[in-house]
């Protein structure tokens, strides 16, 4: 521990680092993944078919796959090249977590009743009108616990951008204790006691709205 | 699933039809012009020449066939696959282990239990690699096995918890009640019944853990994502 609190500084620029990427990435990825969930429930086929299909691939290849594309493959085959460091690693987390926050709203207007949408479309609204007056409203409380799930995968997921250039909480660690040998393993608790203090508050308020959504069904 | 999404707009009547056809054209012409447009770009940076030759007749001292073996045979079989096949059965016997922890009469293997699984699942499994690597000085195999089997362990746990969270509760009290003892219960009650209704979960993670597995790429292990670093360095 005792290098770890020498180098405060360098922890606390790694902690931000992490944590800058996580809520950058976060917020962009929610805004494209309810784009994508829109399209996978929208009467326009090919919008369903191109969400489905780029959310069925990105979800089921690893994160990893998705960094060492736009390093190595996105600068010839699409002419996009994304400086490294902490543009990469928020782009990367946004294509990949959206995946999961598309998949998390769907399975929330799954579960809200079917006569809501059928009230709505009976009044008289459209299908922009229904999904976002009344379903997505409705989903929201029943998507909150899986989504922060989803949100505590993609914080531990910034960890893979320690290997693509960007100085965080991982990066630190490892830089740390090649500095330090003989107290590698107070680094390495230290470090994890960072990740610990952003996903235990979240694990555990999932963990009580599940107990409150269960309730109110 | 299908027809519960249909609920959210109505079956289209003749105006609809036609717009939605219209709809239809626009977005199969944009999403094929986007395509087609990606492909020309790539063509003229010429990424379609002779750069995948590195597939067939390989470059720099190794052959077609050598690239395919790396890719598929070290890569594939003896890392990724190797790493879960040898994953899996330990976090099936330690999860099991950790969910009858967790429902064990002693507060103190109770606590011990829940703390495990909180605190495991909040690390990444990166710095869990790390730490076997650096601080346990392990070699990579082992390493990125302890990654995945620590963190996979506390998730699995979650999810068969769960399971038996929402079984009956007459269940367990059918099995006391014909004189099983707990454990027995939970083994041959309870257990049994967790795993089949969250079988979907379950094979769910082991996909994570399968993906999970070219986070060794990082540390230096061979796998398909780090496997194809050497032929793709070719190619791009």
């Amino acid at each position: 521990m005792g290098a770890l609190i020498d180098n405060y500084d360098l922890v606390l620029k790694g902690f931000g680092a992490t944590l800058w990427v996580a809520v950058a990435s976060g917020v962009l990825a929610f805004a494209w993944g309810l784009t994508l969930a829109a399209f996978r429930v929208s009467p326009v086929g090919p919008l369903r078919t191109f969400a489905s299909g780029y959310v069925n691939v990105v979800r089921n290849t690893p994160l990893t796959l998705m960094f060492v594309f736009l390093v190595s493959a996105a600068p010839s085959l699409l002419g996009l090249t994304v400086p490294l460091g902490m543009p990469m690693a928020i782009l990367a987390l946004t294509l990949y977590t959206a995946t999961f926050i598309c998949e998390a709203i769907r399975s929330g207007i799954n579960s809200v009743g079917v006569g809501q949408a059928e009230a709505a479309r009976s009044v008289g609204l459209t299908f922009v009108q229904t999904l976002t007056q009344v379903v997505l409203p409705q989903a929201f409380r029943s998507v909150l616990p899986p989504m922060i799930n989803v949100y505590i995968a993609h914080i531990k997921n910034t960890s893979v951008a320690a290997a693509f250039a960007v100085t965080d909480l991982v990066a630190v660690a490892n830089r740390l204790s090649n500095g330090n040998p003989g107290d590698v393993v107070g680094i390495f608790a230290g470090i994890g006691l960072c990740y610990l203090v952003i996903t235990v508050p979240l694990s555990v308020t999932a963990e009580n709205l599940e107990r409150r959504v269960a309730v109110a069904r | 699933m299908s027809d519960k999404q249909q609920v959210l707009y109505d079956v289209p009547g003749p105006k609809a039809v036609r717009r939605d056809r219209l709809y239809n054209v626009i977005f199969t012409v944009a999403i094929i012009a986007l395509v087609a447009w990606i492909v020309q770009a790539a063509w003229a940076r010429g990424v379609l020449d002779d750069r995948w030759q590195v597939l067939f007749q390989g470059a720099k001292g190794f052959d077609g066939w050598d690239v395919w073996k790396r890719l598929l045979w070290d890569g594939l079989v003896m890392g990724t696959l190797k790493a879960v096949v040898i994953a899996v059965p330990i976090v099936a016997v330690l999860a099991l282990v950790l969910t009858i922890a967790r429902q064990a009469p002693m507060r103190i293997v109770r606590w011990t239990a829940y703390g495990f699984t909180h605190v495991f699942r909040g690390i990444p499994v990166l710095l869990l690699m790390y730490f076997g690597v650096i601080a346990l000085d392990w070699a990579l195999l082992p390493s990125v096995v302890f990654g995945l089997v620590v963190y996979n362990t506390a998730v699995v746990a979650e999810i068969l918890r769960a399971g038996i969270a929402a079984l009956p509760k007459g269940q367990k009290e059918a099995g006391l009640s014909i004189g099983l003892s707990p454990l027995a219960t939970m083994l041959r009650i309870q257990l049994p019944q967790a795993i089949r209704i969250m079988l979907p979960a379950l094979i769910s993670q082991i996909v994570v853990l399968l993906k999970d597995t070219s986070l060794g790429f990082i540390i230096g292990y061979v796998e398909p994502v780090g496997g194809h670093q050497e032929p793709l360095q070719l190619l791009w």
